[in-house]
């Protein structure tokens, strides 16, 4: 427990400074993308955006298989991510626009942030899967040249642990992609 | 302060907030069991009230270091939007479509109605 929960101390220290460093140049950025109106808050809406994108990534890796131990997750997901993003700025930032009376500008934000946000992180997930599948492609491949040549002098069993540890989902996928495209 | 340590007082109150907000995860986990993430949603909510009470209660130049420290990293830390967006697509993908447009319209809705009563209590005070 108390291991964990310094895990996502560290990650989310890196995280919540990344987001204030990162804030000024965003903000910048977003203004300069866009024209004007440098009131918006283009800096929290490009750190939620790429967060969501890197969580997908990152949940879309750990479920398709990657190698990576739970702690990575907890450090990197729940807490520089976690940190990184920020939820409260995103409403109160809205909030202010409703009180000055900019009432669609703050509809667009808070409906197209949060579109976008879901969006991004199933584009991530499914990238880190399709990045995964072809992971196992291949990792499958060379098991296969071993079995055909027999060159790295294994006992038939030895060879079957080499295809064991792969996971139910990244498992089918993979099977598919070597008799498709990479055979 | 000088800019490097703000930074790294934010680093540190925004890794007490991203604890706090795991410690909250896993304590309602054990509790509750229906496909709705409560805890985020229930953190995402009260931190955006807390943000807008802050803000505006805090508006004045001699409040920039608590706004700092408390808001953009302690409920910056707190409150989460990647793992709203991922658990909203985690939902969507067990077919619980219901429950992921109830999450995110209910978290978006909660949370702008939270921060602009936030704001407003700060005012009063």
């Amino acid at each position: 427990m108390l291991r964990k929960l310094s895990l996502v101390l560290a990650g989310g220290f890196c995280g919540a400074m990344t987001r204030y460093a990162l804030a000024k140049p965003l903000l910048s950025l977003g203004s300069a993308l866009a024209g004007a109106s440098a009131s918006f808050p283009y800096d929290t809406l490009l750190i939620n955006l790429t967060g969501a994108l890197l969580i997908g990534l990152l949940y879309g890796a750990f479920e398709h298989g990657a190698p990576l131990a739970p702690d990575v997750r907890l450090a990197l997901g729940t807490g520089f991510l976690g940190a990184y993003t920020t939820f409260s700025t995103f409403m109160v930032g809205a909030a202010t626009m409703l009180r000055s009376g900019q009432a669609l500008t703050a509809l667009l934000y808070l409906g197209g942030a949060m579109t976008a946000g879901v969006a991004l992180a199933y584009v991530g997930y499914m990238l880190a899967g399709q990045a995964m599948a072809r992971q196992w492609a291949w990792r499958l491949t060379v098991s296969d040249e071993l079995l055909v040549d027999g060159g790295w002098e294994l006992a038939p069993d030895e060879i079957e642990e080499e295809r064991d540890p792969l996971p139910q989902v990244g498992h089918q996928t993979a099977v598919l992609d070597a008799e498709g495209s990479v055979r | 302060m000088t800019a490097m340590t703000t930074a790294i007082g934010i680093g540190m109150t925004g890794a007490l907030g991203a604890a706090t907000r795991y410690l909250l995860v896993e304590w309602v986990a054990r509790r509750w069991r229906k496909p709705f993430p409560l805890a985020t949603f229930a953190i995402n909510v009260s931190g955006s009230f807390a943000l807008g009470l802050l803000t505006t209660a805090f508006a004045a130049s001699a409040g920039l270091e608590t706004r700092l420290l408390l808001g953009t990293g302690f409920l910056g830390g707190y409150t989460t939007f990647s793992a709203l967006s991922f658990e909203t697509v985690a939902l969507a993908r067990r077919d619980e479509t219901a429950h992921a447009w109830l999450y995110i319209g209910g978290s978006v809705a909660a949370g702008v109605a939270a921060a602009l009563l936030g704001m407003a209590l700060g005012l009063a005070v």
